[in-house]
């Protein structure tokens, strides 16, 4: 098999299959949901802007974008595990194949860039004394480290590497001399080539191109069963420690699983958490107006639930839970959601109420409880 | 009788692979379930582990059938499957205490036994590990752990001894025939015909969704006139005779 025609039978197949399940979530409720916390973002942000006092430091966000986007690396390969057995007798022949999947990556990165550049480019005019010259190479130079993080993976250099160079482009961002930036992220660049690899390191490309489905397949898994979705769980002593008072009862079996499945997966607990946050953060940025500050509530509650909802799909089709004899599956699951949405919704209201010292936070309150217990009964 | 299985007819959907199966097992029997690859033995315990709707026949486990009371029904029965099926979110030791406690075992006594059964398969110090960094082997351990901790009166067991060690192998020997004395049945499907040949007190042969014969050791023959014929010869010789 040459390059060209492994490359292209691999990447039409992975796109077919991002097609399929990008269609599945296209057709959930999700993404009414999604829109709205975008849209509710926007007007958000746009309300800052406009109450943006020039003083503001712009060019400290721009250059933290830079460090901000190092931190995240993500890689296609388009690599299968039967790869390993399969590949092996042509494996000094895929030079080409590597320079594609190089190219794609790069790309990648650059598109990954955009938005964020965008969204706080608006911000870097209005507080900055800028040129369009400046804005593009700010923007080159974001790009290459968008393309550099997702290179330097594929070629095993390390992540620090990576952060290193973005750290220095986004200091002299933020000592105003942004147009140097470009000369650090192409060094950085220039790093990464000299480090490339010459064969194509299997095992390597197979593992990344497994974990970035996995991550995409976990965003998928919010909609529809995504089947042997690989997932890591972490300890969590002190929560699972509290798991384990749950009495030794055989009515409360579906309790203990479900709730270790919670605190453990990270689409539980670490849903919650991270969701939470993003919401007091748009409270903060929006709590001059009761009704942005408000609508958080139900907007971020809402949202958690929807994604919550599904959270015992995986266990519940699995064998061992099948077979279990006693233990009320449904009654559990419930149980879960509610405690998990009054909680949050606890923390935002309180949150909220902090901030901006509305009392409408409430009526959003009750109106988050209201959707958590919709989801929570929807089967 | 423990097991008791009447002219039993299923399959995967309209996939019919079973035809009027009869099977029995006694309190204290081990019984082989063998057969060639595609025979019908794990369509077999998928119907009596309740996964698998009956098309028609009964299966009854001390006289209750799923349909009457599920719960009792379930409560009797413990499954060994050949392919480990872990929750990934789990430590052993939690699969352990939650099918003790989904089986309703007094916690004093799961405690002993997760004690017990992990000393004596050597899975003691992995009790508080996921299963993600289990090996092969380990994964099958636990899956019998999770299996004998329910105490269950029934053990369906699929090809238990694949990816075992010969110490893990002889331990399980052992257990099951502590269970077989302590008045429990098990039904076990296996291809490794030299140790089921020693250890099995009856043999189901299945081919083709049917019985193609059954009995002891001696029975079995008898029946294919194999005086001094292994059980290896015999499971050929059936064959052979199925397929005519």
């Amino acid at each position: 098999m040459t390059s060209s025609v492994l490359w292209r039978t691999r990447y039409q197949t992975a796109m077919v299959e991002m097609t399929k399940y990008t269609r599945y979530m296209a057709n959930g409720g999700l993404l009414f949901t999604v829109y709205f916390v975008v849209l509710y973002g926007l007007v958000v942000y746009g309300r800052f802007l406009d109450q943006l006092n020039p003083d503001f430091p712009g060019n400290l966000v721009m250059g933290s974008l830079f460090i901000l986007l190092a931190f995240y690396r993500s890689t296609r390969t388009f690599l299968v595990e039967a790869d390993q057995v399969f590949l092996l007798p042509v494996l000094p022949d895929l030079a080409n194949y590597m320079k594609r999947v190089r190219v794609y990556n790069a790309f990648y990165g650059l598109i990954r860039a955009i938005i964020p550049f965008l969204a706080v480019s608006v911000l870097y005019v209005r507080t900055e004394d800028t040129t369009p010259v400046e804005l593009f190479v700010l923007f080159a130079a974001l790009s290459m480290v968008g393309a550099a993080a997702n290179l330097s993976k594929l070629e095993g250099v390390g992540h620090r590497i990576v952060l290193l160079y973005a750290t220095g482009a986004g200091v002299l961002v933020m000592l105003g001399m942004g147009l140097f930036s470009i000369v650090v992220t192409s060094l950085l660049l220039l790093t990464i080539y000299l480090k490339k690899q010459d064969q194509l390191p299997l095992m390597d490309w197979i593992s990344l191109e497994q974990e970035s489905r996995d991550r995409f397949y976990r965003i998928a898994n919010w909609f529809v069963d995504v089947p042997r979705l690989s997932t890591t769980y972490k300890r969590r002593r002190l929560l699972s420690h509290l798991v384990e008072k749950i009495g030794f009862d055989h009515k409360r079996t579906f309790d203990y699983l479900y709730l270790k499945q919670f605190i453990r997966s990270t689409d539980g607990i670490g849903l919650i958490v991270r969701l939470t946050l993003i919401g007091v953060l748009f409270m903060w940025l929006g709590k001059d107006n009761a009704w942005l500050v408000t609508l958080a509530v139900p907007a971020f509650g809402g949202l958690t639930s929807f994604q919550l909802a599904p959270f015992t799909r995986a266990i519940d089709s699995h064998l061992l839970t099948r077979l279990l004899p006693f233990g009320d599956a449904t009654a559990s699951k419930r149980k879960v959601l509610r405690l998990a949405s009054f909680l949050q919704v606890v923390i935002l209201s309180l949150a909220g109420f902090i901030l901006s010292g509305f009392a409408t936070v409430f009526v959003g309150a009750i109106a988050a409880l209201v959707i958590g217990e919709y989801y929570a009964r929807k089967k | 009788m423990l097991l008791k299985i009447n002219d039993l007819s299923g399959g995967y959907g309209s996939k019919k692979v079973l035809h009027h199966i009869n099977i029995s097992v006694h309190q204290g029997e081990l019984v082989g379930l063998i057969g060639l690859n595609g025979a019908g033995k794990s369509t077999t315990i998928k119907h009596i582990l309740g996964l698998l709707p009956v098309k028609s026949g009964e299966i009854l486990i001390n006289g209750v059938s799923l349909e009457q009371d599920e719960q009792m029904y379930r409560k009797q029965v413990a499954y060994i499957p050949e392919q480990p099926m872990l929750y990934e979110q789990l430590t052993l030791r939690e699969h352990l205490r939650l099918m003790a406690q989904g089986y309703a075992v007094e916690e004093k006594q799961a405690q002993e036994r997760i004690e017990h059964y992990a000393a004596r398969l050597r899975m003691t110090k992995q009790l508080e590990w996921f299963p993600s960094v289990f090996s092969k082997g380990m994964k099958q351990k636990a899956m019998i752990l999770c299996a004998l901790i329910t105490g269950s009166e029934l053990l369906i067991v699929d090809e238990p001894f694949v990816g075992l060690d010969p110490l893990a192998i002889r331990e399980l020997l052992t257990i099951f025939s502590e269970l077989k004395a302590d008045g429990k049945g098990i039904l076990m499907s296996t291809h490794i015909l030299e140790t089921a040949e020693r250890h099995c007190n009856r043999f189901i042969l299945l081919n083709e969704g049917q019985i193609a014969a059954e009995g002891t050791t001696q029975e079995l023959r008898q029946r294919y006139e194999l005086s001094n014929g292994s059980l290896d010869d015999i499971y050929v010789a059936a064959i052979e005779e199925a397929e005519r």
